[in-house]
């Protein structure tokens, strides 16, 4: 920080950079679509890796487009914020890779193509329903869904058997007791990390449990998010965290590199996670390979296969691009094409939405998954058996939820107060950003 | 002077037309001459003006805007429109604006003394004539200095994992509890800390410089007087180079209310540092991660008000002061 003029105009040139950036952005004109000799130019945007090999394999077949793949950083804050002021500047990508929770936030921005006008319904049967559904909002189709999140327990098996439990729990009630058990083995040992701020696993079991913070009547969003359902969730963890069988440090939650090394250590038993965490728990955890296990979510009522999503991301056209048609085509092919999907499946890790290629995904054991089944398990099985609940809606205003839930949820940690306390605060203010910009919102419960 | 005056008086008086005809040379560029310094300073200008002076007014211009949509359920572009100074109450409502600007201020009022303190014994301790090894003891305070703010937010960072930091390790290897950096109650002393210890080096060294200004006489006279060391340091240095005191004292109370870089590095790290934690963050955080440049324009505004008080306050006081 500070005291130093290097430092003042260190900051002082930030903030000029920042707002400099919003200037020109507001001055800049003119899309990244071009066309020259007949031949349409595209971009593409997406945090995925080998996004170049599958634009290189539609340019090979599509001689009228050229698709120029870039991949950007991914992080919380970078990439949607340069989404965003891309599409300020006029300087968007044609295409671009955009979560489903994103999905009614750029919409309410005015940031996405309807693509129902470039055939969107004619592949329709090809996708996942539940999929479908979150993109579809008011009659309008806004990207083909690409990949899937629903959410199960990835476990390190050794620690388990350890403290003596020999299978996972398939109940909310067994979790809690093999927390117990497992704290058992040490105090720095612990279940499983309590990620107060990061907040999209904890609102996929809200959906789990069968609540639904943002559904819509009529004209109006109907914010849920103190209901007897999330209540029921919140006094769940409370229990944990009051007792102290989660880690609560925040330096320890997900991402963190403080969780990272507690993964690769065995301090951190387990991680409540989607489909494609398993990737997150190869790059973290190497030296735990052949430890883990997969397991279908805990259950409310025995028996059941419920679950809610976390991520999963889908391929819009974006607003301002001269081209939409192409744009659309780009887009259309991207996910239903065999050769693209199989890089997306084979290198990429999909748990893919479209349900052909969802087959083919399904067949290869893991052997960094071996903890329960020697050779390992075909992780995405697990996942395919779950029944992940449809209804559930995302917010116009994505960012400040995260934010409120996440501020909330963190001070309620650090003062030891429960969860289950800040539910109305985080509801009323999630009403009062929607209603401050001229979006009609309600209070469910 | 006696040519000066000669020439002065040898031109002929204005007005003079045949005198203007003859000497039309001199006369333009006395005529112009205003212009001058302004030419120079063109380039300047011009950049500072692009760079500063505009994206700062357009900042403000958008604080009295907003996007907005009009019922239902937001989910059809929405227009820009004109909102006079509703971004303005909407930051200034907002507690977390507040408990922001209290903890910077907190962080101020802890961290500046301790670090100001401590340049100006270092200063002083390199400044006595007993001190050995002085170049490297200079240079070893300096170094800090040279690394980058935010690599050295990271460094830290390092120092403060609890899971991978070498002194959890210590703690734990002695059979102790490591304390937490990074909680709620801590992380802002940590991140005093790292300040602390990139900018102590640098205000050593202004003072320093400050006090190598002063008039060796002084010293002798005061020794003559029979001052002790202490008494020359308290009675001389220290007064001598208050000029160079106020100016740390400036810089710091500024960065300190601009506080950034180290917590928004460390906020990858933990939880504790909210998006809400200095009330640079929280305008970056509704500017540019919630891209809502209107009332993150408000903010910046607002803080630039704010800094601008503050550091003209501290000039008048010291002012008076002295």
């Amino acid at each position: 920080m500070q005291h130093t003029p290097r430092r003042t105009i260190a900051s002082i040139g930030s903030v000029v950079v920042v707002a400099l950036s919003l200037f020109l952005a507001a001055c800049g004109g003119g899309g990244s679509g071009s066309s020259s000799g007949g031949v349409v130019n595209l971009t593409f945007w997406s945090f995925n890796q080998q996004i170049t090999e599958q634009a290189d394999k539609f340019n090979a077949t599509h001689p009228n487009i050229h698709v120029t793949a870039i991949k950007q950083p991914s992080g919380f804050g970078q990439y949607y914020p340069k989404v965003l002021a891309a599409i300020k500047a006029g300087d968007a990508p044609d295409v671009a890779l955009i979560e489903y929770q994103y999905v009614p936030t750029f919409v309410s921005k005015g940031a996405l193509v309807d693509l129902t006008p470039y055939g969107a319904n004619d592949v329709k049967s090809q996708f996942d329903p539940g999929a479908w559904a979150l993109e579809s909002i008011n009659g309008a189709f806004y990207g083909y869904p690409q990949d899937t999140g629903p959410e199960g327990l990835f476990y390190n098996a050794a620690i388990f058997k350890k403290a003596g439990i020999t299978s996972p729990p398939k109940t909310w009630d067994e979790y809690a007791a093999d927390a117990k058990k497992i704290h058992a083995l040490g105090k720095n040992v612990y279940i499983s990390a309590f990620s107060a701020t990061n907040t999209g696993w904890y609102q996929a079991l809200n959906w789990q449990a069968g609540a639904n913070w943002f559904s819509t009547n009529g004209n109006s969003w109907v914010i849920d998010v103190n209901s007897a359902k999330s209540q029921q969730v919140a006094a769940f963890w409370d229990n944990l965290i009051s007792q102290g069988l989660v880690d609560t440090n925040s330096a320890d939650g997900d991402f963190q590199p403080g969780w990272n090394n507690a993964l690769d250590h065995g301090t951190i038993a387990s991680w409540i996670s989607a489909v494609w965490g398993q990737g997150v728990i190869k790059g973290n955890a190497a030296d735990t390979k052949g430890q883990w296990a997969v397991a279908p979510l805990p259950q409310w009522t025995a028996g059941n296969k419920d679950t809610g999503a976390w991520g999963g991301s889908g391929i819009s056209v974006i607003t301002g691009t001269k081209h939409p048609k192409e744009a659309a085509e780009f887009a259309q092919w991207y996910l239903t094409n065999p050769d693209s999907l199989k890089i997306g499946v084979n290198e990429i890790g999909w748990y893919p939405s479209n349900l052909q290629a969802r087959q083919t995904a399904l067949t290869t054991p893991d052997p960094f998954f071996a903890g329960s089944q020697s050779g390992g398990q075909i992780v995405d099985q697990v996942f395919a058996n779950e029944n992940l609940l449809s209804g559930w809606a995302f917010p116009p205003d994505l960012d400040a939820v995260t934010n409120f839930q996440g501020n909330d949820f963190n001070t309620a940690i650090t003062n030891h107060l429960s969860l289950a306390s800040q539910l109305p605060a985080i509801q009323n203010q999630i009403i009062n950003d929607l209603t401050s910009q001229g979006i009609s919102a309600t209070a469910g419960s | 002077m006696a040519t000066k005056t000669e020439l002065v008086a040898a031109s002929p008086p204005a007005g003079v037309v045949t005198s203007r005809a003859a000497k039309p040379r001199p006369r333009i560029s006395l005529s112009f001459s205003w212009l001058w310094p302004y030419l120079f300073l063109l380039p300047f200008l011009i950049v500072f003006v692009a760079f500063f002076v505009a994206p700062f007014a357009y900042t403000v211009i958008q604080s009295f805007y907003a996007e907005k949509h009009f019922g239902g359920l937001g989910l059809t572009p929405p227009k820009v429109v004109w909102v006079g100074f509703d971004n303005y109450k909407q930051a200034l409502s907002n507690p977390d604006l507040w408990d922001g600007f209290k903890r910077v201020i907190l962080f101020g009022l802890i961290q500046i003394p301790i670090m100001m303190g401590l340049a100006l014994v270092f200063a002083l301790l390199m400044d006595s004539a007993v001190t050995r090894f002085r170049r490297f003891f200079r240079l070893s305070a300096f170094i800090p200095y040279a690394v980058p703010g935010v690599v050295a937010a990271i460094l830290w960072g390092f120092f403060y994992t609890p899971t991978i930091s070498p002194i959890a390790q210590i703690f734990r290897s002695l059979n102790l509890n490591p304390p937490d950096f990074l909680g709620a109650s801590t992380v802002l002393a940590s991140i005093g800390n790292i300040s602390t210890w990139e900018f102590m080096g640098y205000n050593m060294l202004i003072f320093f410089a400050a006090m190598q200004a002063i008039p060796q006489e002084l010293y002798e006279s005061a020794r003559i007087d029979g001052l002790t060391e202490v008494g020359i340091a308290r009675y001389i240095k220290v007064p001598m180079i208050s000029p160079a005191l106020r100016l740390g004292l400036l810089f710091s109370l500024i960065g300190t209310l601009q506080l950034f870089n180290e917590p928004e590095v460390l906020k990858g790290l933990t939880g504790a540092i909210t998006p809400t934690f200095t009330p640079n963050i929280y305008a970056y955080n509704i500017g540019i991660i919630q891209n809502n440049y209107y009332l993150g324009g408000a903010i910046a505004a607002i803080m630039g008000v704010i800094t601008f008080v503050f550091s003209f306050a501290f000039m008048r006081l010291t002012q008076r002061a002295s």
